[in-house]
């Protein structure tokens, strides 16, 4: 049944952005973006999972797959959600979108600390704030870095494949 | 950590650093961004694959020295695996390959896998757990297709810009 809903969750939540939701990203960028807030969260799980066992996943295969496919879809789409909103807002909307953000992600950290799909060991919350920040700050980074790289050179130059 | 550096993590380096070398050998053919998108999905997609099913509840297999996060690991996702997925889209454009042909190469790089797979095992990289050598074997033509698939999302998407 948790499978399930986060199935759901994570199904229409995608589905809703890619299909509905009037995005300022390029297609490839929401690509990109994807893909590298998934490194993020991957490398994150594993390291805290694997090396310092401060979380601890859950041997249920159901709640397994619920989690990775959080680590797939939901959280990598939060973040790709966060830079189609921030990078044309103002400067205090951007503070309040990092702020909300940040937020919802830790909220659903710990939504899936309380459902079951892991378990924190030892875990201070303020560690969570701390992560979601860097991933977010990562990803901030990388989008600058990718737009200046790559974006804007495609649409002067017309590259084609 | 269980991290300890001898040969089995030589290899894995060596493995890694001559699949960068004919990377940047080859002649240039695609896009930088396509070569770029491709190379953060093939991260991402090996990185689903072990961290989903070389943790528990799977528990399959164990890189290197242990079931712990190896940075050594971390460098052959990053490299030698991607390297190896543009070796498979760049030839696969080269040569135009459709029909039977396909179905040749996907079987050809199939084996290259499957023998590599077993150089990892013989040298200590690979510890199989519940995991044996002929299951790998559908496995990799469905990866095969899977990178294929977005290499030419990847292709079409960048034709609209």
């Amino acid at each position: 049944m948790t499978l399930i809903i986060f199935i759901i969750l994570n199904v229409s939540l995608a589905g809703y952005f890619l299909f509905y939701y009037q995005k300022n990203l390029a297609i490839f960028e929401i690509f990109g973006y994807w893909c590298f807030a998934i490194i993020l969260f991957q490398n994150m799980s594993a390291i805290l999972y694997l090396q310092f066992e401060l979380i601890t996943l859950s041997e249920i295969k159901s709640y397994n797959w619920a989690d990775t496919l959080n680590r797939l879809i939901l959280f990598p789409l939060l973040i790709v959600w966060f830079l189609n909103l921030y990078h044309t807002a103002k400067t205090t909307n951007k503070v309040i979108l990092l702020f909300i953000f940040l937020n919802i992600l830790v909220g659903m950290e710990w939504l899936s600390d309380w459902v079951g799909l892991f378990k924190h060991n030892n875990w201070q919350l303020w560690w969570s704030y701390v992560l979601k920040l860097s991933i977010i700050s990562l990803s901030i980074i990388f989008m600058s870095v990718f737009r200046r790289k790559f974006y804007r050179k495609d649409r002067s130059n017309e590259f084609h494949i | 950590m269980n991290f300890t550096f001898d040969w089995n993590e030589w290899f894995f380096v060596l493995s890694s650093v001559v699949c960068l070398t004919i990377f940047l050998r080859l002649p240039k053919r695609f896009n930088p961004l396509v070569t770029f998108l491709n190379w953060i999905f093939a991260v991402a997609f090996i990185e689903f694959i072990d961290y989903t099913f070389g943790v528990k509840p799977y528990d399959l297999y164990d890189f290197l020295d242990g079931p712990g996060y190896q940075p050594t690991t971390a460098i052959a996702h990053f490299t030698l695996y991607p390297a190896c997925s543009y070796f498979l889209i760049y030839f696969y454009d080269k040569w135009n390959l459709k029909g039977m042909k396909l179905v040749l190469y996907i079987i050809g790089w199939t084996i290259i896998s499957i023998s590599y797979e077993w150089l990892c095992v013989i040298n200590n990289i690979l510890h199989y757990k519940d995991w044996n050598i002929l299951f790998s074997i559908p496995t990799y033509p469905v990866a095969i297709i899977v990178t294929l698939t977005v290499f030419h999302f990847i292709k079409i998407n960048l034709k609209q810009i």
